[in-house]
């Protein structure tokens, strides 16, 4: 035998050891024999060898897969049906067990699951367009902040120009404009400025009309517009006649050139179109913010780009040093405009944090698992020691399991599909002119994170099921059946403590920051200190610069003024109709989003939380502002217009509670912190203090903390106004959008309605979080709770013999129950006191000295909660075990 | 016990209808069959030992074959025959192909 031919024997051979058992038991002799004749007959020729014996190898590997799959096939058809049925019925035989396993493995499941689903709508496939994952992005990022640039229409410019791997390069950015259609409506319009490219590269033609052309973006082309199916619908009723019709948008008019067809929303969310207009002229890292898009040429790919932007941007960082230094220029799949490519690594390690408290759940119910199983165990030895091999056990309880993890998984799924649709409806509707979900957003589990799901069942079914069989399984089957005679020794599950442990010591780390970063606050509805039913508030904003015109940057003390101008006019108008008692305008309104500030207080070190400053809210309000809404000042006095110039502040309750710490604030002096070595702003007075307005929809972890700076009017390019009447303020909407439309076309309502139902559209994203995370809270709670119940209840069972005799021997109830408690209590105690740790050492590394990283009374508080359940989980069982008659336990032993 | 119906195994594959057939002039061993079922030089019948004898497994698991060790062979091969419902099997095939080339030549005069 020739080298050459030992060597296809042994790799036949090594093919032979693949496949099934039963299969090289009877044919492996005889086929290595066939093999040997067959190479031997196959003549002198060594390239026919070769052939005859790669194509035996090919063959053998083929039939080792097939009779593998075989096997595994028979195994579970002739097994696990009846392991289904099994599992069924035990799951019914405990229904309290099989709830509350059931409902936190939905609740685990579908966390988990959900958040792979969210974040896929970012990373995972191309976009709903044909061959759209050809479409990309390309972006400029600072080498070493990794930030954005997005002022890039020098460098766009050059792209489109050179570059050969990417077709159709164009951009966008978004505007606002009031439209104002036949009927007097003037609503505001999001409008994507697009390159006419953005229409070949989606390659989607316009349903009516003809779409952005190049020659719509030469300076003095006539103004058009292109609209979307929903635009033509909602605005101009499908009038099919649209096209070539003249609309007014803000202060300018524009002809409506194209509908384009239902669906379309590229590039986000769009529903209107105008040329991009830019001009040639500008110098690098100059103009207006810009997102850049093309399609890979035909042949190129998505690695042949990325070579030629970086060889492109890195001669225009030669070219342009003092600008493009730092600069580098990127292709990315298109949704990577969206999502940092370089956040990946903390996607994927969210991903895992979601999956790793997915299994603790599991881990839990493992627990609760574990005390059915352990009372099963005489079952199970007496089916042992019927000749049930130890595997066929563990598989059997792996396929209950299985039953209970696949069903909580596909109600995870129902679950999510509904959430879904619960935050398109809260967070508004895909492709909605305002916010919008991008268009390619999917409201359906998608293939990946159904996939995704079962092998979490998976995953949770070996821990649910296994976990307990192996350490029931363990030991040999005398002892197990010794054991589950009434008497036997508890199995003090070294492991199941350690878990209950753990639990209690992640629960206390992980549950004040998740508490902390939704606001549970906002479930409980404040009481504002005046009659915000009364009020009725609309959210406006101006056109700041000309419409779509090339003068990127207007003048700004000219737009101030015209600015200033408006908003005199509109306040006045609205102060003069009748009913009226106070109108005003601020950044936000109470119950609206202010702007997220850190202060200093002079003469007091800032907070012992923070490393700077302290944590805290400031928006900015006209003069007059509380006597509008009816506000008094509970110490000093209200802004007048005199604070315009002295810049002097009001604050309100919380500040002086939570900075101030109670001490008297007018007077003191107190300025928007900056970090340290920063550039610190100008102290300002304050001359007053007012009650907490309501409830701002982002505080959390109790910073309500809140300054109000006086501004001067024509400041404001955004703004609410409030308008307090007497009685219904919805009454007055009409009239309001009227006089706002005839003060100046250039400002856009946004949102009008009660101060109250305003303030509550804010926080209902807030809301649902908090919503879920408190039923995480729950879902916790209530595996803790039980996991640990369930242990004691076992364990007392287990003594009832004890306990009797004890009690025969005049045992008082305090000593057994100090007997039974000690060991469970000092564990649940030792868990409190890790958690506590765990957190004060991730305070330390965050601060810089041992402190809790959010409210200590969240932690404390978390600690508290969790003792006391756990002491009421074990006190229950506990108490039923002093209710054994001596008599009793004796007679049954 | 009462043999199962033959024809609960149509359609029979190429390879074992030829199998059977071969088997059913005279018993032979694994690798004898297979020099045979070469020989018929029909291409592709048998792709390789391995699938021939995992073929052979599953007719004798079903009753179609019988596989007996040969006590004169040096190697202790089995040496595989035809059984009672194997040879039905073959026989029920052989009809139903005869029945549609029947069909065909109705369908098709010119082939003959």
């Amino acid at each position: 035998m020739s080298p050459a031919d030992r060597g296809w024997r042994r790799l036949f051979s090594a093919l032979l050891g693949a496949t099934p058992r039963g299969f090289r038991e009877r044919n492996g002799a005889e086929l290595l024999d066939a093999f040997e004749r067959a190479l031997a007959e196959a003549g002198p020729g060594r390239a026919t060898r070769h052939r005859r014996a790669a194509r035996e190898c090919v063959d053998l590997f083929g039939v080792a897969l097939r009779e593998r799959a075989r096997a595994v096939g028979d195994r579970l058809a002739a097994v696990s049906w009846i392991d289904v049925k099994l599992g069924v019925r035990m799951l019914a035989k405990y229904p309290g067990i099989t709830a509350i396993g059931t409902f936190s493995l939905v609740v685990g499941i579908a966390l988990a699951a959900g958040f792979f689903a969210f974040t896929g709508q970012f990373v995972r496939g191309g976009l709903p367009l044909d061959e759209g994952d050809r479409v990309v992005g390309i972006e400029i990022l600072d080498r070493e902040t990794r930030d954005e640039e997005r002022r890039v229409t020098y460098d766009f410019l050059r792209w489109r120009e050179a570059l050969t791997t990417v077709r159709d390069v164009g951009a966008w950015r978004n505007v606002e404009r009031n439209l104002v259609t036949s009927d007097g409506r003037a609503e505001p319009l999001m409008i994507g400025e697009m390159s006419a490219t953005g229409f070949t590269a989606a390659r989607v033609p316009p349903m009516l009309g003809r779409p952005l052309v190049a020659a719509d973006e030469r300076p003095g082309a006539p103004a058009v517009l292109v609209i979307g199916h929903r635009t033509w619908m909602e605005r101009f009723g499908g009038d099919p006649d649209v096209v070539g019709r003249e609309v007014r948008l803000g202060e300018g008019t524009a002809t409506v050139v194209g509908v384009m067809p239902r669906d379309f929303a590229f590039p986000v969310a769009h529903q209107a179109w105008m040329p991009l207009r830019l001009d040639a002229d500008l110098a690098p890292r100059a103009g207006p913010s810009l997102m850049v898009f093309g399609r890979l040429a035909d042949g190129a790919t998505l690695e042949a780009a990325a070579a030629e932007v970086a060889t492109l941007g890195a001669r225009m960082s030669d070219e342009h040093a003092a600008t493009h230094a730092r600069l580098v220029a990127r292709v990315v799949p298109y949704k990577g405009l969206f999502f940092d490519v370089d956040e990946m690594p903390t996607m994927y390690l969210f991903q895992l944090i979601w999956v790793v408290a997915m299994l603790v759940v599991a881990t839990n119910v493992a627990t609760l698992m574990f005390a059915r199983t352990a009372s099963r165990e005489a079952e199970l030895a007496v089916r042992g020691a019927l000749g049930a091999s130890r595997r066929r056990m563990v598989f059997q309880l792996f396929v209950e399991a299985l039953v209970l993890t696949s069903f909580a998984a596909v109600a995870a799924l129902g679950l999510l599909v509904v959430g879904f649709r619960v935050f398109a409806a809260v967070a508004g509707s895909p492709g909605d002119e305002m916010i919008g979900f991008p268009f390619w957003f999917s409201f359906r589990p998608d293939t990946s994170t159904v996939l995704f799901t079962a092998g979490l069942a998976v995953a949770c079914a070996v821990i649910v099921g296994v976990l307990p069989a192996v350490r029931v399984g363990r030991g040999d089957l005398r002892a197990d059946l010794h054991r589950s005679a009434p008497g036997g020794v508890a199995p003090a599950g070294g492991l199941w403590t350690g878990i209950i442990v753990a639990q209690v010591a992640l629960s206390i780390c992980v549950m004040p920051p998740l508490l902390d970063g939704s606001n549970v606050r906002g479930l409980i509805p404040a009481e504002a200190p005046f009659a915000a039913h009364e009020v009725l508030a609309a959210e406006l904003a101006f056109d700041a610069m000309p419409t779509w015109s090339e003068v990127q940057l207007a003048d700004t003390a000219l737009e101030r003024a015209r600015l200033a101008e408006a908003q005199h006019e509109l306040l006045d108008r609205l102060r003069a109709e009748p009913g009226v008692r106070g109108v005003t305008l601020a950044a936000a309104m109470p119950g609206q989003v202010p702007a997220l500030r850190r202060f200093d207080v002079e003469g007091l070190p800032s907070s012992s939380s923070e490393s700077w400053g302290w944590r805290g809210w400031g928006s900015f309000v006209a003069v007059g502002f509380f006597e509008a809404l009816g506000v008094p000042a509970t110490a000093g006095r209200t802004l007048t217009e005199v604070d315009l110039e002295t810049r002097a502040v009001v604050v309100n309750r919380s500040f002086v509670d939570e900075i101030l710490g109670g001490r008297s604030a007018v007077g003191r002096l107190v300025r928007v912190a900056v970090r340290p070595g920063g550039e610190p702003n100008p102290w300002q007075e304050i001359v007053g203090v007012v009650e907490d307005l309501g409830v701002n929809p982002l505080a959390t972890g109790g910073a309500q903390a809140m300054v109000y700076e006086p501004v001067p009017a024509g400041r404001l390019a955004s703004f609410t106004i409030a308008v307090r009447v007497s009685g219904d303020p919805l009454v007055l909407q009409p009239r309001l959008r009227e006089i706002v439309l005839e003060t100046s076309p250039a400002l856009r309502v946004q949102q009008v309605n009660s101060l109250d139902r305003l303030a509550h559209e804010d926080q209902k994203v807030g809301l649902v979080l908090a919503a879920m995370v408190l039923t995480g809270v729950a879902v916790a709670l209530l595996l803790s709770t039980s996991g640990i119940y369930a242990l004691m209840a076992f364990t007392v069972q287990r003594r009832t013999r004890e306990i009797g005799i004890r009690t025969a021997l005049g045992a008082t109830p305090s000593n057994i129950v100090s007997a039974m408690l000690s060991r469970t209590l000092g564990r649940i105690a030792f868990g409190v006191v890790a958690g506590l740790a765990i957190a004060l050492a991730l305070g330390w590394a965050d601060h810089g000295r041992p402190s809790f990283q959010y409210d200590a009374t969240l932690y404390l508080g978390m600690a508290a909660l969790l003792g006391a359940v756990a002491l009421v989980a074990c006190l229950v069982p506990a108490r039923r075990g002093l209710r054994i008659e001596p008599t009793e336990a004796l007679r049954d032993g | 016990m009462p043999l199962q119906a033959p024809e609960t195994f149509l359609p029979l594959t190429p390879l074992t209808l030829s199998v059977l057939v071969t088997l059913g002039e005279r018993p032979r061993h694994g690798y004898a069959l297979m020099k045979d079922l070469e020989a018929l030089e029909v291409p592709a019948l048998v792709s390789g030992a391995g699938s021939l004898y995992a073929a052979l497994d599953r007719l004798t698991e079903s009753g179609l074959l019988a596989a007996e060790e040969d006590l004169e062979d040096p190697r202790r091969r089995r040496r595989f025959s035809v059984t009672e419902l194997g040879r039905r099997v073959a026989l029920a095939e052989m009809r139903r192909l005869e029945d549609v080339i029947g069909r065909g030549r109705a369908l098709l005069p010119e082939i003959g």
